[in-house]
């Protein structure tokens, strides 16, 4: 024993415990319960002084449980997440057609405002435009509809039969009528199509059949087909 | 006569046993976790704005609570007529028909702007006092959580209306909710369900119930335990709210109808910051999400990156200088919201509006540097030199005493004002001057703070 050589040292006491023995040094070890200790008295005299914890491979069983009860309670509150679709209502994608107005009702160079697909929100207004002959040529259509959300901060905008062009009264964002491309104001800056109305023309009779619901107020990244 | 009365200590009369009574019942409660401090002379309010804050906060759950008995979050839009069923009908019926409703609806409105003032006023005052760390932390984090409640809170309010201005700020919160770069459409029907009617219903939901619920269970934890429950500032706080409502009262705007002209509107005040960003032109997300979420950020890690022990304002020059450079961004960005794209011009046409992103973010990052640098070198210059302990006296401001007479008649006087003023104020409500009622009111209670703090200064 080399321990107590100038008489400061405390004395080192080995005690025993689950018939591993252990040095007294060991109290004061913050991992005591993972301390494997020591088979025989005589190594913890000597190079093994038992102070120095070795760790048990794997988890200790009191660890075990923790993690098992922690994805326990994961796994029981994991269900709830599909809540939280509660909080976004469906909304219909598929819708009938409507009948809108008949050609004869809108002039050249004229528009006029119709709901689609709803009735419960301004943005759901869009406009139905007859395009003046040179700009008919340009598209090879006659009737053209766009939604009225500006795709910059949702104001509604309409046809300006004088000028030829769609317009913001907020910001002053202006839209091609041919197809929707924002030319001037904070919506050109953004660089998407006003999102179209599909329309359906029957005769005298023309119908809206559908629009991108998820465009609305945001505008489309590829022109009306 | 005095010698045949009991000793002051055995008397006490039924209200007292009672007040004991019950003092020794609540201890049993949550209640008594809380520790009131009621002053027995004038305290400074810049300790107690957090209480202030609260009070107002109250206020707004009572005037709240009594307009949901009139208001009608209802829309319904009518294809054919283009007539249009709204809440702006049932609010111009509050504050037009129903009796004492606009006094309500004044107190509503200039109890929530006293709110947030309250509380911005207060995150400031307790950040330059070095407030927020060292042990403040769980304190600081969760008043910065229930400041944006605060504000979303306010928002969502002002919205409900549906007026041209309410319709103005529902459009740019959809289209910012739209623009965010993941989950897009979802977060867009998060907040606008199916329509107008389902976004009002859900605004209407999260303002009267889902947040102040989420607001009062951060409070619980926000509440300090000593609490300073001064009664003449409280009621003198509540008066002001009142003469401001009766002298300005709240107007109604114009109902927003989709086929009438919009004009140029302005969000509220504490919103006119974002929105000058938002005019700039750039990307919304960034403009209207992004670059406040820093600022919130900056605010929110503070504590976790100043640990040093120095608390006193002249000792922090950095942190100080910091402080005063985000409020002078802060005031800025606001005040620009409500000018043109010149701040020095007033707002009154639409190409105004377009803010030039370069000028608008260089006066910004300049004010920020140069109230930062200001600062920071005057604190440096006037510093007191290495080893000195500076003492950070407190001011004694000179008292007078009344004497006993002149005490008298400022109690009698003022008592006597209040019940003119009741009477007063009676007459305004049976002739329907709203607006004077909620003046008389105010100055009622501005009138009672004062007597409470000569009842204390007299009973020393």
């Amino acid at each position: 024993m080399t321990q107590g050589i100038q008489g400061f040292a405390p004395q080192k006491r080995i005690f025993s415990h689950r018939g591993q023995h252990f040095s007294s040094a060991c109290l004061s070890c913050s991992d005591f319960a993972n301390c494997c200790g020591s088979k025989s008295t005589a190594e913890l005299g000597t190079e093994f002084d038992g102070a120095s914890p070795t760790k048990k491979k794997g988890l200790s069983r009191r660890n075990a449980l923790k993690i098992m009860g922690g994805v326990s309670a994961a796994l029981a509150l994991a269900p709830f997440a599909a809540t939280g679709s509660f909080l976004i209502p469906t909304i219909s994608t598929k819708f009938n057609p409507v009948l809108i107005a008949k050609k004869e009702d809108v002039p050249v160079n004229g528009s006029t405002v119709f709901w689609f697909p709803f009735t419960t929100d301004p943005t759901y207004t869009n406009m139905l435009i007859h395009l003046p002959p040179d700009l008919a040529a340009k598209t090879g259509q006659e009737f053209v509809a766009y939604n009225r959300t500006c795709i910059h901060l949702q104001c509604l905008v309409s046809y300006l039969s004088n000028s030829e062009i769609i317009g913001c009264p907020c910001h002053g964002s202006e839209y091609r009528p041919t197809d929707g491309w924002p030319v001037a104001g904070p919506a050109a800056q953004i660089g998407r199509y006003l999102p179209s109305v599909k329309l359906r023309i029957d005769g005298d009779n023309i119908y809206a059949e559908s629009v991108n619901l998820d465009l609305i107020g945001y505008g489309s990244d590829t022109p009306p087909s | 006569m005095a010698a045949t009365r009991p000793p002051p200590s055995e008397e006490k009369n039924p209200i007292q046993l009672l007040i004991d009574w019950l003092n020794q019942r609540l201890e049993r409660t949550i209640f008594m976790g809380l520790k009131f401090t009621l002053p027995r002379k004038f305290v400074s309010p810049l300790g107690f704005l957090g209480f202030l804050t609260f009070t107002t906060f109250a206020l707004l759950g009572i005037s709240g609570a009594l307009l949901m008995l009139y208001y009608s979050p209802t829309v319904i839009f009518n294809t054919a007529t283009g007539a249009v069923t709204s809440p702006f009908d049932s609010v111009q019926n509050i504050n037009n028909v129903v009796p004492f409703g606009s006094a309500l609806r004044n107190i509503h409105y200039h109890a929530s702007n006293a709110m947030v003032l309250l509380a911005v006023a207060h995150m400031f005052y307790q950040y330059f006092s070095g407030r927020y760390k060292l042990r403040y932390e769980v304190l600081w984090v969760t008043g910065i959580v229930i400041g944006i409640l605060t504000i979303i809170e306010a928002y969502t309010g002002y919205d409900l209306l549906l007026n041209v201005r309410g319709m103005l700020a529902i459009n740019i919160g959809r289209a910012l909710a739209r623009s965010t770069p993941f989950m897009g459409p979802e977060a867009f029907r998060l907040m606008a369900g199916t329509g107008l009617a389902d976004l009002i219903l859900r605004f209407y939901a999260v303002h009267v119930f889902i947040f102040p619920m989420i607001m009062i269970l951060i409070m619980m934890v926000h509440f300090p335990r000593y609490m300073v429950l001064d009664i003449p500032v409280v009621s003198m706080v509540a008066g002001a709210i009142m003469v401001i409502g009766g002298l300005f009262p709240v107007e109604l705007g114009a109902k927003f109808i989709p086929t009438a002209e919009a004009g140029i509107t302005m969000p509220e005040w504490y919103l006119t910051g974002m929105y000058a960003i938002i005019r700039t032109g750039i990307d919304r997300f960034i403009a209207g999400a992004v670059i406040p979420m820093i600022f919130v950020i900056v605010f929110l890690v503070v504590p976790f990156i100043d640990t040093s022990r120095k608390l006193f304002v002249r000792d922090r020059p950095f942190y100080t200088a910091m402080g005063v450079a985000g409020l002078g961004q802060l005031a800025l960005t606001t005040v620009w919201g409500f000018r043109a794209n010149n701040i020095f011009f007033p707002l009154d046409s639409i190409p105004q509006l377009e803010i030039d992103p370069f000028i608008f973010f260089g006066s910004v990052i300049f004010i920020g540097a140069a109230a930062y640098a200001i600062v920071y070198l005057w604190l440096k210059a006037t510093a007191p030199p290495p080893g000195s302990r500076p003492m950070h006296a407190r001011k004694q401001f000179p008292v007078y005493k009344l004497s006993q007479n002149e005490w008298r008649a400022v109690v009698i006087s003022l008592l006597g004002f209040q019940v003119l003023f009741d009477i007063y104020s009676f007459q305004a409500f049976l002739a329907s001057f709203k607006n004077v009622v909620l003046l008389q009111i105010g100055v009622g209670l501005i009138a009672f703070g004062i007597l409470v703090h000569l009842y204390r200064i007299g009973a020393e």
